[in-house]
């Protein structure tokens, strides 16, 4: 069915006007911690623009308008389904998923992405989907940010679409009706249909004491501090990734945080587990991470340890 | 499989001096293959169409062909249930390859949607539209109208030779069928059990090679069937079609030529023989020309020529029919689709036919439709369908009777609800109102619900139709 809902008029007829101006774009401040993240719309018909008034980010990709998604925090596990609606154009999402301290997690690659001819009731489309799972001991229980952009590569391919005398010839059965199919060239805006299934909160938001206090002696739930890169687990795909850090950063094995304030982080952690007030330590543990720590996770663990 | 292409993205890296750093990422190359492991699914296509009417000078539902016509323009023309389920699915994929096995089914199912029980085997399944000569929709017992029928059964294995569409394939399927939709119309159509190659990149167009089969039964041979006792002779006739076809050669711009060879013919037993069955074979070419990018829309042109066992080809009938009588046929037609302006879109049919027997009997054919459409809506239109359908016959064509032209005339006024603004879009709910004409030589239409010399009727109902 080819849908002429004002939504779909957002999507652009040429590729060219939003790439031109992503070139002229400042992305001088741009970084994945200034993105202004949305808080994850769990209703149906959500529709997401990516638009010439959005963000950009210069990834290595290329540089691309982008759009984020903040997780909500009671947010136990999900399956979100991302659909990249094809009129004349078409945006081909990368999905970029971070954990709580800005670091990636995992990657959905645009190859995840499969074409979705035209329905009853909805338009082609490219179609992904992902899990979310933030039980203890999963490895992705640290995701919180998703980014959606595109790659430089995408942004030069096209998608060719199924024409309504190919889907009146699939139903029937009828020989190839040897009509050109329309074709959605790749652009770098364009509309989104963020979906949200199988949806499971924690029933208490805040993590406290006896959510982490292991009766199963669950202390080995700490995962490395060290960005793996991302195997996906969802049923779906994502290409592995390699997460190459500039040379002038520090490698990836160590905290980007002030030393003295992972210090003083860390001692009041120890501190306040020793008095018994296990509530303020990890309040300092999430705090400390957000910040950029990768030890203070360890020092609360070990602290605990001794405390039994 | 995706048609993106994804590939390495490589690009600068900024250098940032804070805390959060900017994450720069390089993805290993996916190609198509390797990257995407299909979600296996089920694909589900079908057909339906089913609905309710009358005809106002009271009974059933009447539906109009002209007497000797193969078809009937279809809008506000069609007096049964009729349903196709067709259920596909990829079984099999072979490792970092494009090939594949895939398995498709389709059943259909077809009703005088005169009850809501009706039991299969139906004896008299149909719509009202079967002439004076069959009359099975006069006899239908109301509970027992039904019929199924499993049309497609078969295997396919995509992806040879390095091009998805290469396929060869074994079983019972539907051909590579061409079809005018507005009169229902399938004018090249091998369909049936068989087997074949199809798609495979010969310069610069595609070819495809199959063998089906049709089986003609008792009242075909000629001699009937009480032999089989006396002489161990089976009645019935397997005809052979082999078929070729070359397609897809782009002679203008947005154009595209296809032509095709049929050869078919009587696959006899020694005793077949003995006894004199005729063992008739013929051929039938076609050339057809299609049009596309044309007034937001498409065109398609066509020769067609046929022989001897191949002449008697109807409506879903490109097969042999070896006790034929036939001399030659040839049809030319031509039919599209095209919008003019955002509102009006309309489908176009028109077609001529000549048949000639071995007696020198004749029966040419003429049709011609138009069916507009007037989008007040996206979702709401209104159709209008104008058919008419002239039969000559001559010095006694094929038991058709002597001499004489049959000419019928429908005209169908619909209110429709789509699923869209395209005349394509489907599902679709109809409201309509149909009157046709006829002259005497065509009478009658419908005997038993409009009298036998009535020379025109009206029928109201409402439809549903959709495709997916």
């Amino acid at each position: 069915m080819d849908s002429s809902s004002p939504i779909y008029h957002s999507i652009p007829d040429s590729p060219t006007p939003a790439a031109n101006e992503l070139k002229r774009k400042n992305t001088f401040l741009a970084a994945l911690d200034k993105v202004d993240y949305q808080e994850l719309n769990t209703e149906e018909n959500v529709f997401i623009t990516i638009d010439s008034k959005s963000q950009a980010i210069p990834f290595k990709t290329g540089k691309s308008y982008v759009r984020g998604i903040v997780l909500p925090d009671d947010l136990y596990s999900a399956t979100i389904k991302i659909d990249a609606i094809a009129g004349k154009t078409v945006f081909v999402p990368t999905i970029l998923i971070l954990k709580q301290n800005f670091r990636p997690s995992r990657v959905i690659a645009s190859s995840a992405f499969s074409y979705k001819p035209s329905g009853i009731l909805h338009p082609d489309r490219l179609q992904a989907s992902f899990e979310i799972d933030r039980a203890k001991g999963s490895e992705t229980v640290a995701e919180k940010y998703i980014v959606i952009f595109t790659t430089d590569k995408d942004k030069q391919g096209t998608t060719t679409l199924q024409s309504l005398a190919d889907q009146y010839a699939k139903a029937r059965s009828l020989a190839d009706p040897r009509l050109p199919s329309p074709v959605a060239r790749h652009a770098a805006t364009g509309l989104l249909k963020i979906s949200v299934l199988d949806m499971k909160l924690i029933s208490a938001p805040d993590t406290t004491w006896e959510d982490i206090s292991g009766d199963d002696g669950r202390s080995n739930i700490i995962e490395s501090p060290i960005v793996d890169s991302g195997t996906s687990r969802s049923a779906d795909i994502s290409a592995p990734a390699e997460t190459i850090m500039s040379t002038e950063l520090p490698d990836s094995g160590s905290s980007t945080m002030f030393a003295e304030t992972e210090d003083m982080y860390n001692r009041l952690i120890r501190k306040s587990v020793d008095e018994g007030n296990i509530d303020k330590a990890w309040r300092l543990v999430q705090e400390g991470e957000k910040a950029g720590s990768v030890t203070v996770r360890r020092t609360f663990m070990k602290a605990l340890d001794r405390k039994k | 499989m995706s048609p993106i292409q994804s590939n390495l993205g490589r690009g600068k890296s900024y250098m940032k001096k804070k805390i959060v750093t900017l994450v720069c990422i390089s993805f290993v190359c996916a190609s198509p293959a390797l990257a995407v492991e299909s979600v296996k699914s089920v694909d589900f296509h079908g057909y339906l169409r089913s609905g309710i009417g009358a005809t106002t000078s009271g009974g059933d539902q009447s539906c109009f062909q002209a007497n000797g016509a193969d078809t009937k323009f279809r809008l506000g023309n069609e007096c049964e249930t009729y349903m196709e389920l067709a259920l596909g699915y990829e079984a099999w994929k072979k490792e970092k390859s494009i090939e594949n096995f895939y398995i498709d089914s389709r059943i259909a199912y077809k009703s005088s949607q005169q009850n809501d029980w009706g039991e299969t085997p139906g004896d008299g399944s149909g719509s009202n539209s079967d002439s004076i000569q069959f009359d099975r929709a006069v006899t239908a017992h109301p509970y027992r109208d039904s019929v199924v029928s499993v049309r497609e059964a078969n295997a396919q294995y995509r992806g040879l030779f390095g091009s998805e569409k290469t396929t060869i394939w074994a079983g019972k399927r539907f051909y590579q069928r061409h079809d005018i939709h507005m009169a229902d119309f399938y004018y090249w159509d091998l369909s049936g059990a068989g087997g074949g190659i199809e798609y495979i990149q010969v310069g610069p167009g595609e070819l495809s090679l199959a063998w089906v089969r049709n089986t003609d039964g008792a009242w075909a041979n000629g001699l009937g069937d009480d032999f089989w006792e006396d002489e161990g002779v089976r009645p019935n006739v397997i005809n052979n079609v082999f078929s070729a076809r070359y397609a897809g050669l782009e002679i203008n711009k947005n154009g595209s030529l296809e032509l095709g060879v049929e050869y078919g013919a009587a696959d006899l037993t020694d005793g077949q023989e003995r006894l004199g069955f005729s063992d008739d074979n013929g051929f039938m070419l076609t050339a057809e020309h299609t049009q596309g990018e044309l007034l937001g829309g498409f065109n398609k042109f066509i020769i067609q020529y046929a022989t001897d066992s191949m002449a008697m080809t109807g409506n879903n009938d490109t097969h042999s029919h070896s006790a034929s009588n036939l001399d030659y046929m040839w049809r030319v037609l031509n039919h599209g689709s095209i919008k003019l302006g955002s509102q009006v879109e309309l489908m176009y049919a028109a077609w001529y036919e000549s048949k000639k027997s071995d007696d020198k009997g004749s029966k040419d054919w003429f049709a011609i439709g138009i069916r507009p459409i007037y989008k007040w809506t996206e979702t709401w239109n209104t159709a209008l369908e104008v058919g008419y359908d002239n039969v000559h016959v001559k010095d006694g064509f094929y038991g058709e009777g002597g001499d004489g032209t049959n000419e019928l005339t429908k005209i169908t006024l619909a209110q429709q609800w789509q699923a869209g603004e395209s005349i394509w879009a489907r599902p679709v709910i109809r409201l309509f109102v149909t009157y046709a004409m006829w002259n005497d030589n065509d009478t009658p239409q419908t005997p038993g619900i409009l009298d036998i010399d009535d020379s025109n009727g009206t029928t109201v109902g409402l439809q549903a139709e959709a495709w997916w």
